[in-house]
């Protein structure tokens, strides 16, 4: 028999995420940037301006991120790619003495051709996604969860068909009821605990590189170095 | 004391178990057998050409015989051993001959090797007396193959009749062989000439053995292969290969009879092969008494052919074509007899199926009998000696033929017996009195040779004598146990299977017209004045010898089964000397009928000599008295009255035109019935095969021609080459057009690559 | 929010950086295209990351940036290679493997 016990600690019952409307505002602001810039980039003739309309892509991606709460990958993307990628990028068209202003001639065949593979491409990933993910929502902040937690109550506070079923004593005070033994017994003890805020996930980001994946992080440094090398093999003067 | 007179039923038919003699008889005809194939492989190159190898094997062969004859009159009377009926019988319709088919257990005859198991141990008969102690005929064989549940069986078999032509085969073979050394001396096909008599005596050793009808059959057909090479020896004349093949076609057209008749018993008899079986089942009435006429009509059919009986004894006298020694081996002693050997093994079937007992007239005897007295006539009007001996082979093989009709079994077998050896001994002295005439014509080349072959010449006077059956000679003996045998006229004291009066008077007018037609062939060959040229000479003793031995045996043979009531006992109770042929060679077994034995009376061998004897008095009144008179009048060699009554008489004229020609058969086979068939038939069954057959082939294969040209035009060079050209241009395009893919472009590539992935993952998502 | 704004904006993206690297001639450009793909994908990540409440998704989109960075620095350096042997850097002339 399970006893739902609610308790006085916890709090509200939960509720759900309604109709945010700056951040649907935001959102359709960065995305139509990005799209729009997205398709200039890889349209226009002029290779500087293909670069900086990437500069704005990417910026936009890092509002996405932001956003989405992600605060330290937004930061990332910022300082690593508009701050590395795209300066590599720009020395690249120097390098390659990219003729400043209209350059690029594409032909009408390989036009057709990508066009119709992007289109299909999109079809394809747009049915896949809509089938997929109809409904799903994502809730800024986490929402509150209900868990088990081994607690401390007060045994006078129990009530008694509960308390019987525990074994304990009326007059015992203050008992640590462990998971395991209301898991045992079919009872359920609730709290809620709040979510987790909007911001400031760092800390389990860190935890999370430096404890779990701290193999792939140690393997993308390994990559990083090979990289530079490899790049400074293949480009040297002979 | 009753022997061959008890008319018994017999519970026993064979053993498998006996004397060694009797049991392996059948290295009698092997030995002959690997003469030939020895002379046919080293015979040119032996010293004596390969005649020593076939006397050598013939010589063997006939001292076994006589051993195995020595063992069988001991089996006889003293095997006690076990003894088996190969057919169960019903005691229910035992006593109803004439049962029809309801027999359950027919098929417990098929496939019967070893009998059915009740086997009975006999008991020896006592000494003196022959308690009728069966005559246990001793089976061996084999399973030789299996065909659709039907078991073919080889074997041998010894009881009387085998054993008996073992010693005669045997025996005459080997005098005709050491005869042939010397008359066909330096001839142009010597070894194969005594390859195929080896080849003969085996046959005809293994046909007196077959214990299956399929082997009689084969062995039947051995022979007949064996006379048709031993008469066309001298093939390069024409006449000597058309009466080769006449005797085989002849053969031919009766060998049909005898492939139905083993059909009807074989199917009849339930589906065996086995003769003692076949045997058992019609003495005890289980096979139809329909089934078994037709067989015999058909196997009589094989018997007048191979035999000689009249209708289709045309090819005996041409057969004479063939050098002598094979006219006396083949077509007097052994081979025409194999016809009458097949009655008397197979005597339940004649004797059921033309209802021999209590008749007055039956197909067969009536065969015999007419074979008899035309056989004879036509005796008379041949020139050449040994066409005179062949009508008289036809003559006397009429007789046998009458006797087994009647019923008088061992009369018929005895007859055989003694025939085999006077008419061997008569045809081997013609061979040795044309040996020194070279030619067989007495009318041109002979007259007065007793002067110059005296030994030639009293051999056949007394071989002459036993053949016109003239008291005491063997001829005698033989011919008048047959004319009791038929039972006509009140002879035999009712004890005769019926009363054949016609057979009786037709035996006695050939018993006449034998003795005839042999004095006027004396006459004309040694007596009077000699009309041939050269100096002719006594024969070698090559010749002489086997002459005399032969003449030996028709001057006593007959001694070999004396009559009961001869001198000492009586029919009822004869003594142990009197019938000892019948009494060893008569089967008396469950397989044999129990026929009856006519009575000897002294009053028919009376009239039967003085019958005889009435022949040749005529006759040697006619030459010996007026023509000699004549011919010592008038100083020349006269061989008849010029004035004789032919030519005063026009009946008499047309009479002997008659004989001359032989009745005219001749002209009917040939002119008759083979003409109309070679004509018209033979043009017709021609147009229908050109136009008619021929064109349905002919439209065929143009048909299939136009087909094949169209195959090969529309569907081969169009269709098919198309579709492989096709096929490879196809291939060469696509290739090429795919090639165009491969661009060297990158992004190209990855376009393509993009494409791909993307439609699979659109599949993927779609479907799954 | 919807999670499907998000993965339609990725998925748009994407296909415009897979026509990005299907159509330009020059090799920087098809480069950046391929920075753009890049960066759909991170979306795509982190907002699974969101939408599970779960950093691995901005674990691994920082691993991603990571990436990029390395292949934009070895891609670069390749594109100077071929400028420096054959004096241009046009996609379309390189069709070594033509046949």
């Amino acid at each position: 028999m399970t006893l739902a016990l609610t308790l006085a600690q916890l709090g509200e019952p939960l509720t759900r995420g309604e109709f945010d409307v700056p951040e649907n505002i935001a959102f359709a602001i960065i995305a139509g940037v990005m799209l729009f810039c997205a398709l200039k980039m890889v349209t226009t003739a002029n290779v500087v301006h293909a670069a900086l309309y990437l500069v704005i892509v990417l910026a936009g991606v890092a509002a996405l991120f932001i956003l989405l709460g992600s605060d330290f990958v937004g930061a990332t993307q910022i300082l690593v790619y508009i701050g590395a990628i795209i300066v590599l990028f720009l020395f690249g068209i120097m390098l390659t003495k990219a003729r400043l202003g209209d350059d690029e001639t594409v032909k009408s065949e390989q036009r057709t051709m990508g066009a119709a593979v992007a289109m299909l491409l999109l079809v394809v990933m747009g049915f896949a996604l809509i089938d997929g993910f109809r409904n799903d929502e994502i809730q800024f902040g986490a929402p509150d969860r209900i868990e088990y937690v081994p607690t401390e109550v007060d045994a006078a506070d129990l009530p008694t068909p509960v308390r019987e079923a525990l074994d304990i004593g009326e007059d015992e005070g203050l008992v640590t009821i462990s998971e395991a033994r209301v898991r045992a017994l079919d009872i359920e003890l609730q709290r809620r605990v709040p979510g987790a805020e909007l911001f400031g996930n760092n800390k389990e980001i860190a935890d999370s590189i430096f404890s779990q994946y701290i193999v792939p992080f140690e393997a993308v440094s390994v990559l990083l170095l090979a990289a530079l090398i490899g790049a400074i093999v293949v480009a040297r003067k002979e | 004391m009753l022997s061959l007179l008890a008319v018994e039923a017999y519970d026993v038919s064979f053993t498998n178990d006996a004397n060694w003699f009797l049991e392996n008889v059948w290295i009698i005809p092997l030995l002959p057998a690997l003469s030939f194939v020895g002379i046919l492989f080293f015979g040119k190159r032996m010293p004596y050409k390969g005649a020593e190898l076939g006397i050598a094997a013939v010589g063997l062969a006939f001292i076994l015989a006589v051993l195995t004859n020595v063992a069988w009159m001991s089996h006889r009377d003293n095997y006690d051993g076990e003894a088996q009926r190969a057919v169960a019988v019903h005691h229910d319709d035992h006593a109803d001959d004439h049962a029809e088919d309801d027999h359950s257990d027919e098929n417990a005859a098929v496939l019967n090797v070893d009998g059915v198991d009740e086997a009975v141990v006999l008991t020896a008969a006592e000494e003196g007396g022959e308690e009728s102690h069966p005559a246990v005929a001793v089976l061996k064989g084999r399973e030789w193959l299996v065909n659709g549940g039907v078991s073919f069986l080889i074997g041998t078999i010894a009881d009387g009749p085998s054993v008996l032509m073992l010693f005669v085969v045997t025996a005459i073979s080997l005098l005709v062989h050491i005869y042939s050394t010397d008359y066909v001396a330096n001839d142009r096909r010597y070894t194969h000439y005594f390859a195929f008599l080896s080849l003969f005596s085996a046959s005809m050793l293994f046909f007196v053995i077959s214990r299956s009808t399929i082997q009689l059959i084969t062995a039947w057909e051995l022979v007949g292969v064996c006379s048709f090479a031993l008469i066309g020896h001298w093939w390069e004349e024409k006449p000597n290969s058309d009466a080769a093949l006449k005797a085989f076609l002849t053969n031919r057209v009766g060998d049909i009879g005898l492939l139905v008749g083993m059909i009807i018993l074989f199917f009849s008899a339930g589906g065996t092969f086995d003769i003692t079986t076949i045997n058992e089942m019609a003495v005890n009435g289980e096979i139809s008494d329909t089934a078994l006429m037709w067989a015999a009509i058909a196997l009589t059919a094989a018997v007048m052919s191979k035999s000689g009986q009249f209708i289709l004894h045309t090819w005996l006298p041409d057969a004479m074509a063939g050098p002598t020694p094979v006219s006396a081996l083949i077509h007097a002693a052994t081979m025409v007899v194999a016809g009458v050997f097949m009655i008397a093994r197979l005597y339940p079937v004649f004797y059921e199926g033309y209802d021999i007992a209590g008749s007055s007239i039956n197909g067969l005897a009536l065969i015999g009998a007419v074979t008899v007295v035309f056989g004879g006539l036509l005796a008379f009007v041949q020139d050449d000696i040994k066409k005179v001996l062949a009508y008289s082979t036809v003559s006397q093989l009429g007789y046998m033929v009458l006797a087994l009709g009647v019923g008088a079994w061992t009369a018929a077998l005895f007859h055989l017996f003694t025939h085999a050896f006077f008419k061997a001994g008569l045809f081997l002295g013609s061979g040795s009195v044309a040996h020194s005439v070279h030619s067989f014509d007495m009318k041109k080349d002979m007259g007065g040779m007793r002067k110059f072959m005296p030994t030639t010449f009293k051999t056949f006077i007394i071989c002459s004598i036993a053949l016109a059956g003239v008291f005491p000679t063997a001829g005698f003996w033989s011919k008048d146990e047959i004319l009791v045998g038929t039972g006509g006229l009140g002879v035999g004291a009712e004890k005769a299977n019926g009363n054949y009066n016609l057979m009786l008077i037709m035996g006695l007018v050939g018993a006449a017209l034998t003795g005839a037609y042999m004095t006027r062939a004396i006459y004309l060959t040694f007596f009077g004045e000699f009309r041939g040229h050269g100096e002719p000479h006594e024969s070698g003793k090559r010749i002489t010898v086997p002459l005399i031995i032969l003449s030996v045996f028709a001057a006593f043979a007959g001694f070999l089964n004396l009559p009961p009531g001869f001198l000492a006992g009586s029919a009822s109770e004869p003594t142990g000397w009197q019938e000892r042929f019948g009494h060893f060679f008569e089967p008396a077994a469950a397989y044999f009928p129990p026929i009856g034995h006519a009575v000897p009376s002294w009053g028919l061998a009376i009239v039967a000599s003085i019958v005889g004897l009435l022949g040749p008095a005529v006759a040697y009144w006619y030459y010996f008295i007026k023509v000699d008179n004549l011919a010592k009048e008038t100083g020349q060699s006269l061989t008849e009255l010029p004035d004789g009554l032919t030519t005063r008489n026009s009946l008499a004229n047309a009479g002997h035109q008659l004989l001359v020609n032989k009745y005219y058969l001749d002209h009917l086979y040939n002119d008759v019935i083979v003409a109309s068939v070679k004509g018209p038939i033979a043009k017709a069954a021609y147009w229908f095969n050109q136009h008619v057959i021929d064109e349905v082939v002919d439209t065929a294969g143009r048909t299939s021609v136009k087909a094949g040209n169209f195959v090969y035009n529309n569907i081969d060079q169009k269709v098919v080459d198309g579709a492989v050209n096709a096929s490879g241009y196809i291939s060469n395009q696509s290739g090429q057009e795919l090639r165009r893919m491969q661009t060297g472009k990158v992004q190209q590539y990855a376009a393509l690559l993009f494409a791909g992935a993307t439609i699979l993952a659109g599949v993927l998502i779609v479907l799954i | 929010m919807l999670l499907n704004q998000f993965l339609l904006l990725a998925a748009a993206l994407f296909c415009i950086g897979v026509y990005g690297v299907l159509t330009r001639r020059n090799g920087v450009l098809v480069l950046m295209s391929v920075e753009l793909i890049l960066n759909a994908v991170n979306i795509n990540l982190v907002a699974f990351g969101a939408f599970h409440d779960n950093v691995l998704g901005d674990v691994f989109a920082v691993f991603v940036i990571a990436v990029a960075a390395a292949e934009v620095g070895v891609g670069l350096a390749m594109v100077l290679l071929m400028y420096r042997n054959r004096k241009s850097i046009d996609f379309t002339e390189v069709d070594m493997m033509k046949g």
